[in-house]
């Protein structure tokens, strides 16, 4: 069989964060809170611009303004010499940059072509107890915006599309361009086409102010969604927004105000998401494409090396081994079963699980027992009996095969509120899998060998919450349909965890008719791919609300307001404690090494509540939508000048929030509740 | 005096699966009104008392007729006062007539939270009651066993003991360790030390008996 060499961009997937600074620093390359070889910091930190792989430490993180840096997704290319059927992990791939390749071609250059645009406000609306289920059976939910009708009411109505749609067009920089492309009005739309950069001057772009003439912006004019540049090796390096948001002004002449968390009406944000895109260009004047890439602009990451038990890459990875016959070994598609034979490598399948047990204590208010207990998992290795271990039969996990036991709380884990219409949290069938195959003393020691692309593609989605799409923070529940990904995967040299473009004809563009649709929804058995902006439309608006709000709930929450747990009806549990930090510890009150109260890491001024619900939050949700940039950032002692002797401790950096002397809202010891209703007890 | 024996017949109080003879045991373990008589029959032997809420009955007025030798704030363990938000004080910490007040008012919380108040319908005092992982938090222990009575739990099957397996037999000689290694560490907790390795250590003994269940092992504590 003849070997051919295809390209591919990795990561598949990219985060970039927004921030309130000009500068930035580069998506992590590594996996969260996993140990590193050589160092005592764990993964997860994100990489200082201008290098390969440097950590930031907590001095990177504003700037000299104290703005609160952007994150910015760094793409790579990579050669794939493959002679059939691809298989995961393919444990090669080498990275390209211009010049002479393996294969003995020259590169001259690379066009990269990106499409950002942000179609929240235009999408429908995140149903809190449903998730996917609310686009079952051929219905969608009610529209966001319903009062911008245009001519028919639908989601692809032109009229709606062109008043509650960001789309600034696609853009294209050339890997050896000194200057950044600007995703706002005034720079025109581009695209590459062969080894040229063609400019689309009809192109539709839009923003709020393109149809409103006045807008109530408070941090600043939603003018961009942001921006490409590349580096010294041409790699691709997408800037997000600033965290801008605008709100319509209504009939009496003030903004709309913010009446919820998810769906608010009148209100833009500058997140996005959309394809990334490769051509070759070869000193013979041939072209190649490469497979393409998707990058996600969205929340900051407040806590980047506290791992979540469930990430995105934990869903997305189940998803293509039981929908997308990912490793035939594993997981035999035909009967719907796990091999029994298949062994787990512990490192890579087990001990992540085990991480984010024991890391969570540094985003939460843990209780002394399960800091001790989830200290103990922690220490369990590859060496150890796992009858002989505190983990042994699995008793503390969350089965998520039993559907009654997403209603039990103390003792299953993670005890985290779960998906919708679900009280707590599982891990994924096939995380649970790998832990029963430990359980059973069926597993390898050791990781998983991964080429250096499928090491990005890892590392990127392991950074992300996953689990709980109640939204969710980067991404929500599409990431779990197999029609959102390029399904051949195997023989179109794809590679997996590829998100599918939607061939989009630029030549077509013209000013008067916007240029998007509503595109991809969820169980419509929509299989032509996405469209710009269709992962971030999942996600709230603004964003800023939803992060605000989800700190700490009743389970209740996502069941109707029906107490379906084990629990007391007024019990308080995390929402999202990896990625959206609750409780934390101060840098700058850890003295001697001896840990000081946790406190909220939303605080201060403005966050006074009678209800312990709503402690850990800015009361007006106004002052999230102004405030956000101040929250602190949690990170390892290692990257925190003054605490790098104490690896073990993961300690709240660089908050611009008000430290209150003697806190009105303290941080309570869990187990705690809200307060009930009138008339009600506790 | 109420005897509940024949309405809660048969029983047994053997380790086994969470069958109608073990809950009938429990039934009568934690009955309420077994013996309402005060001062208590008092005896040295506890298997001697007819419930659990009989021997606290004893224990409180034995601390009441030595009030004088209490004293607070010693060798204090509070693990769980976050699951109790409306009681006082999970701890002794006073001496004499106050510090006993305390004593007396946590072997209420336990008698009410195991038999109710005084009859097997009312709901047990609010400030005893669990506020964090009760789903009925106003029923007492005896409440929830009638109801447990009413529809019987699943439970795994169980071997008998001659089938299990060398690998039965080492969940079981895990298990045996690990329990005498608690009861150690339980000596130093109580006397005062501060085992670091203590919640861990009966978090383990949790998972050693579940997984002596889940293979059907009985599980044994000697």
């Amino acid at each position: 069989m003849t070997t051919k060499t295809v390209f591919r961009i990795h990561p598949t997937i990219n985060l970039a964060r927004v921030g309130t600074s000009d500068e930035f620093y580069l998506s992590p390359e590594t996996s969260a809170g996993l140990p590193l070889e050589g160092t005592t910091t764990t993964g997860g930190l994100p990489i200082k611009p201008g290098t390969e792989s440097e950590f930031i430490d907590s001095e990177d993180l504003r700037d000299a303004n104290g703005a609160l840096k952007r994150q910015a997704a760094r793409f790579r290319l990579f050669a794939y010499d493959i002679d059939g059927p691809d298989s995961y992990p393919d444990g090669g791939g080498t990275e390209i940059v211009p010049g002479p390749l393996p294969d003995g071609r020259v590169l001259q250059e690379i066009i990269w072509t990106v499409h950002l645009a942000n179609k929240k406000a235009a999408a429908f609306c995140v149903v809190p107890n449903k998730g996917v289920d609310a686009f079952a059976d051929g219905k969608v939910p009610q529209l966001r915006n319903p009062g911008t009708y245009g001519t028919t009411g639908v989601v692809d109505d032109k009229v709606r599309l062109q008043q509650l749609m960001i789309d600034p067009g696609p853009r294209a920089i050339a890997s050896s361009s000194t200057q950044p492309v600007v995703f706002n009005a005034t720079t025109p739309a581009s695209y590459g086409d062969g080894d040229k950069i063609v400019q689309l001057l009809d192109y539709p772009q839009a923003f709020p102010s393109t149809t409103n003439d006045e807008l109530y912006e408070p941090s600043g004019p939603l003018d961009s969604l942001g921006e490409l540049r590349t580096d010294k090796k041409g790699r691709l390096v997408v800037l997000p927004g600033k965290g801008r948001t605008a709100a319509q002004i209504d009939e009496y002449g003030v903004p709309i105000p913010l009446t919820g968390d998810l769906n608010n009406v009148g209100w833009f944000d500058d997140q996005s998401d959309g394809p990334v895109s490769a051509t070759l260009v070869f000193d013979d004047g041939t072209t190649e494409e490469a497979f393409g890439a998707w990058v996600v602009c969205c929340d900051p990451s407040y806590a980047p090396q506290i791992r979540n038990v469930v990430s995105i890459w934990g869903d997305v990875y189940d998803t293509f081994v039981r929908e997308l016959n990912l490793q035939p070994d594993l997981y035999n598609g035909a009967t719907q079963k796990f091999d029994p034979e298949f062994k787990p490598a512990f490192d890579s399948m087990v001990l992540p699980v085990f991480r984010a047990s024991t890391l969570q204590r540094w985003t939460a208010n843990l209780p002394d027992i399960a800091v001790k207990a989830h200290d103990a998992v922690d220490r369990i290795t590859a060496k150890d009996d796992p009858d002989k271990t505190i983990m042994a039969g699995l008793n503390f996990i969350r089965n998520p095969n039993i559907s009654g036991e997403t209603n039990v709380g103390v003792p299953l884990m993670p005890l985290s509120v779960g998906d919708a219409g679900k009280a707590f949290l599982t891990v994924t069938k096939t995380q649970y899998f790998f832990l029963e195959q430990w359980s059973r003393k069926k597993f390898t020691p050791g990781g998983t060998a991964l080429g250096p692309g499928e090491q990005l593609d890892f590392a990127s989605l392991s950074n992300c919450l996953g689990g709980r799409y109640v939204p969710g923070i980067e991404m929500s529940y599409p990431v779990r349909q197999p029609d959102i990904y390029i399904t051949d995967w195997r023989e179109s040299g794809s590679g997996p965890f590829r998100v599918k473009h939607q061939k989009l004809d630029y030549e077509k563009a013209r000013k008067q008719n916007p240029f998007l649709t509503g595109g991809w929804i969820p169980l419509h058995n929509m299989t032509d791919g996405l469209q710009p902006g269709d992962l971030s439309k999942f996600m709230a608006v603004p964003w800023q609300t939803d992060y605000n709000s989800c700190s700490i709930h009743q389970t209740s929450i996502n069941t109707d307001d029906v107490n379906t747990s084990t629990g007391t009806p007024t019990m308080l549990y995390w929402s999202w404690p990896s990625q959206r930090p609750d409780a934390v510890y101060l840098a700058d009150e850890v003295i001697n090494g001896v840990l000081p109260p946790q406190q909220w890491s939303i605080r201060g001024a403005g966050t006074y509540s009678d209800n312990p619900a709503t402690a850990a939050t800015f009361q007006d949700p106004l002052q999230a939508v102004k405030q956000w940039d101040r929250i602190g950032v949690v990170l390892q002692g290692t990257a925190i000048p003054g605490h790098e002797d104490i690896p073990e401790y993961y300690l709240e950096a660089k908050s611009r929030l008000q430290v209150p002397g003697i806190p009105t809202n303290p941080v309570l010891a869990w187990p705690f509740n809200a307060n009930p209703h009138k008339g009600q007890k506790l | 005096m109420p005897n509940p024996v024949a309405q809660f017949s048969p029983y047994s109080s053997e380790i086994g699966p969470l069958d109608k003879e073990r809950i009938n045991a429990m039934c009568l373990i934690e009955y309420p009104d077994w013996d309402s008589s005060d001062p208590p029959e008092l005896s040295d032997k506890v298997k001697e008392y007819g419930n659990i809420g009989e021997f606290y009955n004893a224990v409180a007025y034995g601390a009441a007729q030595l009030t004088e030798y209490l004293h607070g704030g010693r060798n204090q363990v509070d693990l769980f006062s976050a699951y109790y938000r409306n009681l006082p004080s999970l701890t002794v910490t006073d001496s004499g007539e106050v510090g006993f007040r305390q004593v007396d008012l946590l072997i209420h919380a336990i008698t009410e939270q195991g038999e109710g108040i005084s009859s097997a319908r009312e709901d047990i005092v609010y400030s005893f009651q669990n506020t964090a992982t009760d789903p009925d938090p106003q029923l007492s222990h005896f409440e929830k066993f009638i109801k447990l009575r009413g529809k019987l739990p699943e439970t795994y099957v169980v071997k008998a003991e001659g089938g299990y397996s060398p690998e039965d037999q080492e969940l079981l000689k895990i298990l045996l360790a690990d329990i005498a290694r608690l009861r150690n560490m339980l000596k130093k907790l109580f006397s005062g030390k501060n085992p670091g390795d203590f919640l861990p250590l009966m978090l383990t003994v949790g998972a050693d008996i579940q997984n002596c269940w889940k293979h059907g092992v009985t599980p044994r504590f000697d």
